[in-house]
């Protein structure tokens, strides 16, 4: 078990005005799984992807990482942690206008002291799998929405986390892009065996991914897993759930 | 090569401003009489006006305008906000305020305590950045998008309580307050230079060693917390430097604002994004910003001078409108 949530709520607001986001989640996640989250516009897909990322603090609840309660860190351990073991992507691409595609990609691993060849290595590996190397030189206004996404899902490989958050990464992207980034992903998973995370409201996007959860209000509502089917099967399956959890789909 | 040549222009600029000023005024001197001081063979006269009056007059505006611009740079980058500018914000209120207490307090004239002015108005002006800062904060994170309001809004705040206090001015206090918020540049003898000019190369040496932070600021936060950055941190850091870049500079030059805000920008336009060009360029026509307007004060109504922070204001009012109708987003 790579991540391990115990019943864990987060709620917004002060003494007078609270609202209760997340109201009771568990969750299982297996080491070198590809789980996608879905639920309608403001169920909490976000502020769970972000709790459990340790980018915002849960109200009450546990959560472990590989056995380490990160509800108990630290902030500046926190940080530590999520430098080395986690890796983001967001629906923006998060690059810097000023830097080439493989300064964008190499950012993770410039604020740490690493060794100029091993930096070479690991970026020729993400580059090799995510279909980088003609970009490397260019900037990012110089290349599409789907190669600036795809840049960006590279620079979340670089470091070799353990767990990859995404939160809505094909949100801006056409759907040929879209499917494009997600085989890779896809890819990624199997090759590195590492743990990927989805935020989507696109039943096409989960539809790659092994398991689906679904949030409605606040609470994990049912789980979907692909088994061996085939991905249109899983598909379908998707798009049931989604028409019977309703107002699905139509994100703002 | 590109940005060479533009910064060769700039420097340029800037040395034909500096000799036109070491040259003009009441008493004006000639080219040659620059170069009789370089061979020390000057007049006493020649030598009492360059180097008691025009030479730390120059560089206290030079050093102050490189200041307040990238006091700007740094409020930009944290708000992500192009329109930010220590003045619009109000350090200048807030160091107005503290040369309030100093003339209600200490005296109402700045010969007998000629630090204790800088050092209220400094006060004044960092106290005003902080909780404006603090106020933004509310709620755990930083929000930008309301920095700004609430800076202007602090700043309309303090500037009432300003004049609350000079309705208890007689004439010459009230003359005194007007000098400092009209801009101008009144700590224009050596001792000002001195107490002023090291501790903000001192500062900006320690912004330049945060360039890359600054760089990366332009990526969302949600980002940079990913990659283990602390931004809320790095955020406190870059505002105080700010801070003290900004009310050390109008703390000697009186309410100067716009710098802060033009220089950047122009920066901007002329080299692009990149952090390290920026942080050089912004000094520079920061520094070309303010000495130019103190000349053109100078010698446009001469023998009367405007002063410099009315020039400032006159150019970069409008210029700010531009900018705020082009954005239409505050
Ligand atoms: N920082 C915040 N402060 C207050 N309320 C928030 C905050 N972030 C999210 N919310 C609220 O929590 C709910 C869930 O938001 P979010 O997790 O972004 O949903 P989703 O990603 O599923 O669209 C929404 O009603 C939103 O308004
Ligand atoms: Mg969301």
């Amino acid at each position: 078990m790579i991540l391990e949530a115990k019943d864990i709520k987060k709620s917004y607001g002060n003494r007078f005005n609270r609202t209760e986001v997340l109201k009771g989640i568990d969750m299982n996640i297996e080491k070198g799984e590809f789980v996608s989250i879905m639920g309608a516009s403001g169920s909490g897909k976000t502020t769970l992807l972000n709790v459990l990322s340790s980018i915002d603090r849960v109200s009450s609840g546990h959560i472990q990482i590989e056995g380490a309660d990160i509800t108990q860190m630290k902030d500046k351990q926190l940080a530590h942690f999520r430098k080395n073991d986690l890796g983001f992507i967001f629906q923006e691409y998060n690059l810097l206008d000023t830097l080439t595609v493989k300064e964008n990609i190499l950012l993770p691993l410039s604020i740490r002291n690493m060794k100029k060849d091993e930096v070479d290595r690991q970026f020729e590996r993400v580059a090799g799998e995510l279909g980088i190397h003609e970009l490397s030189g260019k900037y990012p206004n110089e290349i599409s929405g789907g190669q600036q996404q795809r840049t960006s899902a590279a620079r979340a490989f670089i470091h070799q986390p353990k767990i990859i958050f995404a939160d809505e990464p094909t949100g801006a992207l056409d759907s040929k892009s879209a499917s494009n980034l997600l085989k890779k992903l896809q890819q990624m998973n199997v090759a590195s065996r590492s743990t990927i995370m989805m935020v989507t409201h696109d039943a096409t996007a989960a539809s790659y991914s092994g398991r689906v959860i679904f949030l409605k209000d606040g609470l994990v509502y049912s789980t979907l897993r692909r088994g061996g089917r085939p991905q249109e099967e899983f598909y379908k399956e998707i798009m049931n759930t989604q028409s019977v959890l309703g107002g699905v789909g139509v994100e703002s | 090569m590109r940005n060479r040549m533009k910064f060769i222009i700039i420097i340029v600029m800037l040395i034909a401003i500096v000799l036109t000023h070491l040259l003009t005024g009441t008493f004006s001197l000639a080219p040659g009489d620059l170069l009789a001081l370089l061979t020390n063979q000057a007049g006493e006269d020649v030598e009492l006006v360059l180097f008691e009056f025009r030479m730390p007059r120059i560089i206290v505006t030079l050093v102050c305008g490189a200041a307040l611009a990238l006091s700007g740079l740094i409020l930009q980058v944290i708000s992500k906000n192009p329109l930010a500018d220590p003045g619009i914000i109000g350090v200048n209120a807030g160091s107005g305020f503290g040369v309030v207490l100093f003339i209600m307090f200490i005296s109402g004239s700045m010969s007998q305590h000629l630090y204790a002015l800088p050092l209220m108005s400094f006060i004044g002006g960092l106290a005003t950045v902080l909780i404006i800062f603090f106020l933004s904060f509310m709620g755990g994170t930083f929000k930008s998008n309301i920095f700004i309001l609430i800076g202007i809004a602090t700043a309309m705040g303090v500037t009432g309580f300003v004049y609350v206090f000079t309705s208890m001015f007689d004439e010459t206090q009230m003359e005194m307050l007007n000098r400092y918020f009209a801009g101008n540049i009144w700590g224009d003898t050596w001792p000002f230079v001195y107490i002023s000019v090291p501790y903000i190369l001192i500062v900006a040496a320690f912004v330049f060693f945060r360039i890359r932070e600054m760089g990366m600021l332009n990526l969302d936060d949600e980002m940079l917390i990913g990659f283990g950055m602390n931004v809320n941190k790095e955020k406190i850091i870059l505002i105080i430097l700010s801070a003290m870049l900004s009310s050390l500079a109008v703390s000697v030059c009186g309410a100067i604002s716009f710098i802060g805000l033009i220089a950047p920008h122009i920066s901007r336009l002329l080299f692009g994004q990149d952090m390290k060009v920026l942080f050089f360029s912004s000094l520079l026509i920061g520094g070309v910003l303010l000495t130019g307007a103190d000349l053109l004060g100078k010698l446009v109504l001469a023998p009367t001078i405007i002063p410099t922070g009315i020039v400032v204001a006159l150019i970069g009012g409008p210029y700010f409108l531009r900018l705020l109708l082009k954005a239409r987003q505050i």
